[in-house]
């Protein structure tokens, strides 16, 4: 059926005004317009939300990084312990899973609610 | 080794092609470092540190974001903005002449000209005041004198007034860009606004009628649609922003199928077949439920018999591709065309509701390229297709 | 043919037909209320994760993980260790702030954040490197499977991957890609998790053929691994450089920006990092018991090989046909998730930029681009030697970690970053990782050791040099911090449900006016 169809779009605009002076930009255009210096009531908003988060980075990053470097340690630790060989394996292999999964769910509960809690001072605010 | 050293070469090579190809893009300023002087750049520089500020228009706020690098462009001890009604910035290692700018001003205004003030008559006798001459230059836009430009130093010399002239005039250019951006923003949202105001009459009458008419045979059902109804006008009524998600727009368009379904019975079947990727993507505002009630108007409507309406929503990678179908009496390529070239402000021409304001905005948003596309021929029904970029950063 | 190579090309040529067909035959349809709910609702964390992990666990988390453990022993653990724990950085520092920013690609984000299209330029070239790594190795993978288990070409096996992948990233706009990853993910989960199980219930019960050869005693390897970028190391250092690489590296697959766009918001893309995070963790627990089963029943195996060989190995007759044919059918659909995830990103991160000839649209650029980078990777499969998989991909990994890495984080954390500090950083990062690898694949060992370059570690020393530049060229040229960084920050930092009232929707505000 669509075979017969024809196809047809809008003639050529001639060049004159509002639609030829180049595609409008939606998201971002006036963020692009806007010279820095924002110094408006979101300005505070902005830094102790991004404080806030940055924070809680920087604690589960060190979390990470204690982790990583436990696990780096751990097999000459164990030969020390007399755990042997496979208790090693299964000690890397078992520990370190479960540790991130609740490191993981940990983070993202706290920055769930720093974000609730930023949006509901803001509105309270506001 | 050898293999080593192969990869190496063939990442060097890749990364030379990636970096090769991805050179393409449209021109930038990147050849501006073939200029010979030092000093151009640096005007350049200057020059567009103002422009972002110039472009929001004259106002207090951007003047006084603005001054400062005019004031370096310039070289002068002070200078000041100003509009009709009075000083809008000033930036100067002095601030005792900043009540005699209006008055300078006013003159402008009046003769549209820039002139010169100089020796003692400017003078405010305050200790460590260098200021004996002033170039006060307007800002038009349009030929209107806007503003004015005024500059103050020691003397006034004849290269002095020429450079405030030129950059008063460059200044003019930036002005008359933003009131070019804000006229088509102002156009843009005129046209969302007159879509808005074309949604409601027939719809409107023909939902209510509808509810109307189950209210005593099935009230659950009115009820249903009743809350369907709110939902639908609550998304193509609501005030502020020309952008929403592709996922209202689908939701909006659900509940006038809804509606439009409980019109027409069974013999209005719809299909809706949806990529989840693409949900979340921008679109503008009211750009699918005018093609959708385009569809139903030829494709059962207009028949008088049943009919299917389907709208397909594809991820296809950096765009988003919509079609929206009918199997109803398609139309002559001719008169879609004529459609397509409706001024989109004459309101609802010959049944083809705001496809041409669709269309226009479209092309208004993302370029050219992106308008309508309608495929069509007397009995073969109509199939119209829109492709809405991810993100629209040209 | 034996029934081994019947049973695995039946699964190969399942998955891969498969997921073609799937790809253009599963669209959502719907006609009631209620369906529409199902059809028209945004792809879900669940969903997005396992599409995530999908594509993550590429060939080297099915086969050559398992080979290096069971080659290496203790010290290889680390990788599976790090390969999650890449996620988790992902999760801390870019998930969220990325999806908001509502880019599209990491070129798109360059752009966007810092305005720069030099910065563009070279993020799309790194970007391109990595995808092509990715690419090179699942289809030499694919070879390298296919001619194990059938006796065919090499060539055959990267031939009909490429084809596949094309074809799904393609055609696939049509219905879910996600829907699809997920799916490849959970086949590939059932079908390694099972084969595991039996394989290790046969060795507990007794079931299994002896060990073909005594599991070689201490001392050197039979089998010497090529070390490149620290991978298959098993020295500390080593270790540390693909733990630095995975950690920071994750967040730079290009294919990993993408999935997050699927997600309709910041929260939910958070989540879905945490739900594929879950999964990962799940998955990653496989190739050590792959790697135990090979260190007792397939010692010395080539690393790519070993997983393949060991049902064969331990089941000889029927049962272990039908074992090697699934993992081989499990191995194809991780090169399938993976290729075509790299080659969406890949399309999207160069269509922009491909030659405009006469009136090509973007999606026929973006089809182009697709098309050209399959047959790219597939003739670089040819002429590069072949290497094990995981030297590529931990390559990919240290390069992101050193390049996109830092643009990321400063990008999203850090006002100050400026077009000229991110472009010197790039360089820097990119040409250092590139002067390492090619001094230790072409400078002469002795050279090397005399001045002390960490030629064979390259991630946890240029990451951070790599940073500093960043940090210091930007400070050093606050002229070239790009305009607007409140506003991008907020957009990326503030969450949706508050700021889509001023900053996502509208593109007016008022008092904006010249009048």
């Amino acid at each position: 059926m669509s075979g017969r169809r024809v196809t047809v779009t809008r003639n050529p605009v001639p060049a004159a005004g509002a639609g030829t002076a180049g595609p409008l930009r939606p998201l971002g255009a006036v963020a692009d317009a806007e010279p820095d210096g924002w110094a408006e009531p979101g300005e505070l908003h902005l830094r102790s939300i991004v404080a806030g988060q940055l924070s809680l980075a920087g604690r589960t990053l060190a979390a990470v990084a204690g982790i990583l470097l436990g696990v780096a340690v751990l097999p000459s630790l164990g030969e020390y312990a007399g755990i042997g060989a496979p208790g090693v394996w299964l000690v890397l292999c078992l520990v370190p899973p479960p540790l991130w999964a609740l490191l993981a769910v940990t983070h993202l509960r706290r920055a769930e609610r720093i974000e609730r809690e930023s949006v509901r001072a803001a509105r309270d605010g506001g | 080794m050898w293999s080593t050293s192969a990869w190496v070469l063939l990442c060097a090579l890749s990364t030379f092609l990636g970096f090769v190809i991805s050179r393409r893009r449209p021109a930038s300023p990147r050849h501006l470092a073939g200029l010979p002087d030092e000093a151009t750049f640096a005007t350049l520089h200057i020059a567009a540190l103002a422009a972002p500020s110039l472009r929001a228009g004259l106002t207090r706020d951007s003047a006084r974001k603005a001054i400062r690098h005019l004031r370096t462009l310039l070289g002068v001890s002070a200078i000041a903005v100003t509009d009709a009604d009075g000083v809008l910035a000033w930036d100067g290692t002095v601030g005792c002449h900043r009540d005699h700018a209006p008055e300078h001003a006013r003159t402008v205004f009046s003769s549209g000209r820039p002139y010169v003030v100089a020796g003692e008559a400017i003078a405010c006798g305050r200790p460590g005041c260098v200021i004996r001459g002033a170039a006060v230059v307007p800002l038009t836009v349009d030929g209107r004198v806007v503003g004015a430009l005024a500059a103050y130093d020691a003397e006034v010399s004849a290269g002095l007034v020429r450079t405030v002239t030129e950059v008063a005039r460059w200044v003019s250019g930036q002005l008359e860009l933003a009131e070019l951006d804000s006229s088509r923003r102002r156009a843009m949202e005129a046209e969302t606004r007159a879509l808005r105001a074309q949604i409601s009459p027939h719809f409107v009458y023909n939902s209510l009628t509808t509810i109307a008419s189950f209210v005593r045979t099935d009230p659950e059902r009115a009820r249903e649609l009743l809350m369907d109804f709110a939902d639908f006008t609550r998304h193509a009524l609501r005030r502020g922003g020309d952008f929403t998600t592709l996922a209202d727009e689908l939701r909006c368009v659900d509940r006038y199928l809804l509606l439009e379904r409980a019109r027409f019975g069974e013999r209005l079947r719809f299909t809706v077949r949806v990529a989840p990727e693409v949900l979340p993507v921008p679109v503008p505002f009211l750009c699918l439920q005018p093609l959708v009630e385009n569809a139903i108007k030829h494709g059962i409507a207009a028949t008088g018999g049943s009919g299917e309406v389907r709208v397909v929503v594809r991820d296809a990678g950096p765009e988003a591709h919509i079609s929206v179908e009918d199997d109803g009496l398609g139309m002559d390529p001719g008169r879609a065309r004529r459609l397509l070239d409706d001024d989109p402000g004459q309101g609802r021409g010959e049944g083809g509701i705001g496809l041409a304001n669709v269309d226009v905005r479209l092309r208004q948003i993302y370029g050219e390229g992106y308008g309508l596309v309608v495929e069509t021929a007397l009995g073969a029904g109509t199939k119209i297709r829109l492709r809405v970029p991810k993100l629209p950063t040209r | 043919m034996t029934t081994a190579v019947v049973a695995s090309l039946l699964g190969v040529a399942v998955v891969l037909l498969g997921s073609a067909a799937m790809s253009v035959v599963r669209p959502r349809r719907y006609a009631t209320t209620l369906d529409f709910y199902v059809a028209a609702r945004a792809v879900g964390p669940w969903r997005n994760g396992a599409a995530i992990s999908s594509e993550y666990t590429s060939a080297v988390s099915c086969l050559s993980l398992a080979g290096l453990i069971a080659l290496h022993g203790v010290p290889m653990l680390w990788y599976s260790v790090g390969a999650t724990g890449g996620y988790v950085v992902v999760l801390i520092l870019v998930v969220a702030p990325l999806r908001r920013s509502g880019t599209y690609t990491l070129s798109d984000f360059a752009q966007w954040r810092l305005g720069s299209p030099l910065v563009r330029r070279l993020v799309t070239g790194i970007v391109t490197v990595i995808g092509m790594i990715y690419l090179v190795a699942q289809l030499q993978a694919a070879g390298v499977v296919l001619r194990l288990v059938t006796g065919l070409p090499p060539w055959a096996g990267g031939v009909a991957t490429a084809v596949a992948a094309v074809a799904v990233a393609l055609t696939a706009g049509m219905g879910s890609v996600t829907g699809l990853q997920a799916l490849q993910f959970w086949l590939k989960l059932l079908i390694f998790a099972g084969c595991a199980l039996v394989l290790w219930s046969a060795w507990r019960w007794g079931m299994a053929a002896p060990p073909a050869a005594p599991a070689p005693s201490a001392g050197p390897h039979p089998v010497r691994e090529h070390v490149l970028a620290g991978t298959g190391d098993p020295s500390p250092l080593g270790v540390l450089s693909v733990l630095v690489s995975c950690a920071l590296g994750a967040m730079g697959l290009p294919h990993v920006i993408v999935r997050v766009y699927a997600s309709p918001d910041g929260r939910s893309a958070r989540r879905s990092v945490v739900a594929a995070l879950a999964m990962l963790v799940a998955f990653y627990l496989l190739p050590p018991v792959y790697g135990v089963l090979g260190r007792v029943f397939a010692p010395g195996v080539p690393a790519d090989a070993m997983v393949l060989v060991l049902p064969a190995r331990m089941l000889p007759g029927p049962v272990g046909d039908a074992l090697t044919g699934l993992l081989a059918a499990g191995a194809f659909a991780a090169f399938l998730a993976t290729s075509c995830g790299v080659l969406v990103a890949l399309g999207a991160t160069l269509s922009p930029g491909t030659p405009r000839i006469a009136r090509i649209t973007r999606i026929g650029r973006f089809r182009g681009s697709v098309a050209g980078a399959a047959l790219t990777a597939l003739l670089l499969s040819w002429a590069a030697p072949h290497g094990s998989v995981i030297l590529l991909v931990m390559l990919g990994f240290g390069l992101s970690a050193a390049t996109l890495c830092p643009v990321l984080v400063l990008g999203i954390w850090w006002r100050g970053l400026s077009a000229r500090g991110a472009a010197a950083g790039l360089v820097v990062g990119a040409g250092l990782i590139a002067a390492l690898v090619a001094v230790e694949g072409l400078a002469p060992a002795a050279l090397v050791a005399r001045l002390g370059l960490p030629v064979r570690y390259p991630a946890p020393f240029v990451a951070p040099v790599a940073f500093l530049v960043m940090v210091a060229v930007s400070l050093a040229t606050p002229g070239s911090v790009p305009p607007g960084v409140s506003r991008k920050l907020a957009r990326m930092h503030i969450p949706e449900d508050l700021g889509e009232a001023g900053i996502d929707r509208s593109s007016h505000r008022p008092g904006r006016s010249s009048r």
